[in-house]
């Protein structure tokens, strides 16, 4: 026997690409998405189609309300982000807290969305107006819900981490993964109505 | 990975001041310059990626997940750009 021989065999150290969460509702998040294309593809051709009613439909927004809402959302991605590391790192609690914050980030956008929406509707604006606030108020409106919908399962998620009703590292990855999966979509279609309605000049 | 996560954060709530800076520049003659519109888009387009890579975790994710919402990014950017 040669000394080569001898030698143990080391497979190629290489790094699994994984999905981050379930598969379910990575389906889930890709049929969303598409809708979210639709309607932006939708917005975005309003826009070049009737110039000058969109300039002046957006020039009725509150262009800071916009801005804190994206600010409010990219800190809430991060928050949920950070309890992602921490479920990594086995720290439950933590989870808990980071998902909380993120869930908080999603009230804060919910009522400015909801004060803008109420200074809109005093000032005579709705969906009957014109084809721009047909968008604006069916497209924000959807995306609300679904904002809604991601401090829901955040919450539920939190919740399930501090009773310890996730028995495995598994199922807690799943879980903490399949939830942060979301909230971060909802994230990523804000980035793109933001510079539609609220900074494209 | 937390250091990295910060800094994505940071990075992200930058870009999206000096982009909300740029769309909101005092035009002249009524019309804003092109290269603005596009600056925008661009920042736009990194944010989006940054989410995507950072925040999610599709650079590690297969493939064909990752490319099916980096291309989600980029026809919605598309579309922006192409009725600009």
């Amino acid at each position: 026997m040669t000394a080569m021989q001898c030698l143990p065999v080391i497979a190629p150290v290489t790094r699994r690409r994984e999905l981050p969460g379930d598969l379910a509702m990575w389906c889930f998040i890709l049929a969303e998405l598409a809708v979210f294309a639709l309607l932006l593809g939708s917005m975005a051709y309003v826009r070049g189609r009737w110039p000058e009613m969109f300039s002046a439909g957006v020039a009725t927004l509150h262009p800071v309300a916009g801005l804190i809402n994206t600010l409010a959302l990219l800190t809430g991605s991060y928050w949920v982000a950070l309890g992602v590391a921490a479920m990594r790192r086995g720290r439950s609690t933590s989870v808990v807290w980071w998902f909380r914050a993120g869930a908080a980030s999603g009230l804060l956008y919910l009522i400015i969305k909801l004060l803008e929406y109420q200074q809109m509707f005093s000032a005579g604006y709705t969906l009957r107006t014109n084809t721009f606030y047909f968008f604006y108020f069916f497209t924000t409106f959807f995306h609300l819900m679904h904002v809604v919908l991601g401090m829901l399962i955040l919450l539920v998620v939190a919740s399930r981490f501090r009773r310890g009703v996730y028995d495995s590292h598994q199922t807690r990855q799943m879980a903490a993964e399949s939830a942060a999966s979301y909230w971060h979509m909802v994230d990523l279609v804000w980035l793109m109505l933001f510079p539609l309605l609220y900074v494209l000049p | 990975m937390t250091y990295r996560l910060t800094l994505t954060w940071l990075g992200l709530l930058a870009l999206t001041l000096i982009g909300w800076w740029l769309g909101h520049q005092p035009a002249t003659n009524e019309v804003q310059p092109a290269w603005l519109l596009w600056a925008v888009l661009l920042l736009s387009a990194i944010k989006g990626q940054w989410v995507i890579d950072q925040f999610m975790g599709m650079k590690t994710a297969p493939l064909v997940f990752r490319l099916a919402v980096s291309g989600w990014l980029l026809v919605v950017l598309c579309a922006i750009a192409l009725f600009l």
